[in-house]
């Protein structure tokens, strides 16, 4: 890199200029890192395989999640199916604190137990003695890392949620310790038993988990189980993790095409106005640029340095935006921004900003850069001004 | 005395390229705020529009959603008593009992999921009154018979008149076509409320829309209500209900103010540098004008109005942009309602509110480029090479 000071020289020939450029292009990747961390973030939380545990679940067949619940007795004769090895029923619910209709806490109702077993992997980071707390403890609750923060709570504080669904009603816990696995980090986990008696009617199930022995035995889980119930009154519909995720996703779509879409034009954008900032640096310096040329550069050099030089400028300013974006998301609680507070920035979109940084630099660097690599030495020296 | 405009628009024509560039920049921005905000209203508009203002819909006290009410037949016996409802023929309250289902499709079937309405045939039109049959016919009571919402019809070719969509067990007929103002409700079908119960096995009924005769009607019902022992029930008018439902909507403002206000500052920073860059090459011809006589607030000005040129062009190729984009529509999920298609179209109001912005972008980017230029001292100026 013999001419880097060359470079670093002419990007700070005009101090103000270049500032002002890499902070624009910061300040698009962002905004860029920010929107792609909502799509990404998304996609892998609910996309990714488990590829360890396979995992499936049983609900009711004809209502959409939660619409209808399946009896409690299902349980033992989901149990007694081949190949399967745990079953756990679990309850949806949501709740707030106080009158805050903004502020919503989501999650289910578990039995700890047969939780324990069935995802370990998304229990992971949560250690023996909360585990047995929460098998032990009735008003326990386990809360995610990302929840505990943004509503302010301690482990080992009681916290009073007012109940909206399944029911309306009061329960009061006490948060006994917190997860950080991305599935938990957002929702909160609580003993169905305690919910059960708090919403009080017969138990109905909102949906069964299931550990399977392995992923080769989905298809003949799913047959049996849909089976043993179909014509009952509670019939089943059993679909893997992935698969009922996957619908999930499905009502995304609409907002990531848009999202993905501004994303795009803010890096047009963008490009516009740094190939603006390139243009007018290498208009400045057409009478060097020949001298250069008559000395012997030779013209596919010129357009190298004057392309190098963009993309460094891009990539400072771009890394630093991204960069930027990954300390205020971990930072920042974000709270009043709903679905966009909720998540940090992965290594992977700021590795994408950086890699587009890069890009930018040399999409906005290569009309100039060409430009002068075809100046006619004599006339550029002659001209005036 | 002014400096001449025609000076600073010649000027902008000159240094076309800098000119372009910094206009589609601030272009983009504006473009990203007009499609962005053009949805995050037309959503909201959809939500508000949906129902009527003469409609009060009537659940128990603590539901936040109409799906976890539920209204006890002592709680109609209660709501016959009360004055206020309009009549219908017989002299019946227009009081329609309503249940909802969000009823799973098939694996396969787009979409995974349709939300059902059930309402007692003569209830429909007579309180939903914005609602208008386009093809067939209403539903015959308890015959599997559904109407399907324009929207859905127009979304899925297979969801037309004569055509077939799964509840429960079996493949309903779909026996009419039906817009209602373009609210949330054309993203829903309408079923007869007992057919669904009985199919369904649905032993509940969610929620009450009463139609009123006047607003003071509706005040006077939703004071009675609260002050009544007899029931737990609480009334909210339609429209109010569904727009506050519209978290979607909320969402993506906030997305287009955040964008569109960190976009800006980049934008900003780019005509900085276009417009000291301009004042840079023009130092001679400013000391010029200053020798002549031109005072200093004239300079500002003129590069001010300049920079405004600017930022006005910049504001229309983004006006046009987000017009040429109004034909882009997102598929957008709202509570309890599906998904519903929104278009990309920007209001009047929004296009102004645009180029307000690109006129704001150009003020600020100005300002300090525009300033140096009338303090440049006038032989430093003259002497500039």
């Amino acid at each position: 890199m013999k001419y880097l000071r060359l470079l670093l020289k002419n990007l700070w020939r005009n101090p103000r200029r270049t500032v002002l450029t890499m902070l624009s292009v910061g300040v698009a990747l962002f905004v860029y890192c920010g929107m792609d961390t909502l799509v990404t973030s998304m996609k892998t939380l609910f996309l990714s395989e488990s590829s360890t545990k396979a995992r499936m679940l049983v609900r009711e067949k004809y209502g959409s999640a939660g619409m209808v619940q399946l009896p409690e007795a299902h349980e033992e004769k989901i149990r007694r199916v081949p190949h399967v090895v745990e079953v756990e029923p679990t309850n949806f619910f949501a709740g707030m604190i106080g009158n805050d209709k903004t502020n919503l806490i989501q999650g289910n109702a578990v039995v700890p137990e047969l939780g324990f077993r069935i995802f370990p992997d998304q229990l992971e980071d949560v250690p023996e003695h909360v585990r047995a707390t929460f098998t032990s403890q009735r008003d326990a609750f386990l809360v995610g890392k990302n929840l505990l923060k943004k509503q302010g709570w301690k482990v080992g504080q009681t916290v009073h949620l007012r109940l909206m669904w399944p029911k309306p009603g009061e329960i009061s816990g006490v948060v006994i310790g917190t997860g950080a696995h991305p599935k938990l980090t957002n929702w909160m986990l609580m003993r169905r038993d305690y919910l059960l008696d708090v919403i009080g009617g017969q138990g109905k199930v909102d949906m069964f988990w299931m550990l399977v022995d392995s992923p080769g035995s989905f298809g003949q889980v799913a047959r049996a189980v849909d089976g043993m119930f179909e014509n009952s009154d509670y019939e089943t519909r059993t679909e893997t993790e992935s698969q009922f995720f996957s619908n999930v996703m499905g009502w995304m779509g609409g907002l990531f095409s848009l999202v993905q879409g501004v994303s795009l034009i803010v890096l047009a954008a963008i490009t516009f106005v740094a190939g603006n900032a390139v243009a007018m640096s290498v208009r400045e310096r057409t009478t060097e640029i020949a001298v250069m040329k008559a000395i012997g550069f030779q013209s596919r050099t010129i357009l190298t340095l004057v392309v190098c030089e963009s993309v460094l400028g891009a990539v400072a300013g771009g890394g630093g935006g991204s960069m930027a974006a990954y300390v205020l998301f971990k930072v920042l609680p974000m709270k009043e921004l709903g679905m966009f507070g909720m998540f940090t920035v992965p290594w992977q979109t700021v590795a994408k900003g950086c890699a587009l940084s890069v890009v930018i630099g040399l999409t906005s660097g290569l009309i100039p850069a060409w430009r002068a690599s075809r100046l006619h030495i004599v006339n550029t020296l002659r001209a005036v001004g | 005395m002014k400096v001449p405009f025609s000076y600073n628009l010649r000027n902008l024509w000159v240094r076309k390229t800098s000119t372009g560039l910094t206009i589609v920049g601030i272009g983009f921005v504006v473009w990203i705020f007009i499609m962005v905000m053009s949805v995050a209203q037309g959503l909201q508009k959809k939500m508000s529009q949906t129902g009527e203002t003469d409609n009060l819909l009537i659940t128990t006290k603590e539901a936040q959603y109409e799906f976890s009410s539920v209204i006890e037949p002592a709680d109609l016996h209660v709501l016959r008593t009360y004055e206020g409802f309009q009549k219908d023929d017989q002299g019946r309250p227009l009081l329609s009992l309503e249940t909802l289902f969000g009823a799973q499709q098939p694996p396969g079937v787009e979409p995974p999921i349709v939300f059902v309405r059930g309402v007692d045939a003569d209830r429909l039109m007579s309180v939903h009154t914005g609602m208008r049959l386009t093809k067939g016919r209403v539903f015959r009571p308890l015959s599997r018979e559904v109407v399907v919402g324009a929207m859905l019809a127009e979304k899925y070719p297979r969801l037309h008149e004569g055509g077939t969509v799964r509840i429960g067990k079996y493949d309903w007929k779909i026996v009419g076509v039906f817009d209602a103002k373009g609210g949330a409700f054309e993203s829903i079908f309408y079923a007869d409320r007992q057919d669904l119960k009985t199919h369904l096995r649905l032993n509940r009924d969610f929620s009450v829309t009463a139609k009123m005769q006047s607003p003071q009607a509706m005040r006077g019902v939703m004071a009675a209500l609260e002050g009544d022992k007899r029931v737990s029930l609480r009334g909210r008018p339609e429209q109010a209900y569904y727009e506050e439902q519209a978290q979607t909507a909320r969402q993506m403002e906030i997305l287009a103010y955040l964008v569109s206000i960190i976009m800006a500052v980049g934008a900003v920073f780019g005509a900085i540098n276009t417009m000291y860059a301009a004042v840079a090459g023009r130092s001679r011809e400013i000391g010029t004008l200053r020798a002549l006589g031109f005072q200093q607030p004239a300079i500002l000005q003129a590069f001010l109005g300049e920079c405004l040129v600017l930022a006005f062009l910049g504001g229309m190729v983004g006006c046009l942009l987000g017009l040429a984009t109004a034909g882009a529509h997102f598929d957008l999920p709202e509570q309890g309602v599906g998904l519903m298609r929104v278009r990309a179209i920007p209001t009047w109001r929004l296009l102004g509110g645009g180029m307000a912005f690109a006129l704001l972008m150009g003020a600020i980017g100005g300002w300090f480029p525009a300033w140096h230029a009338s303090k440049l001292e006038i032989v430093a100026a003259l002497r500039k090479a």
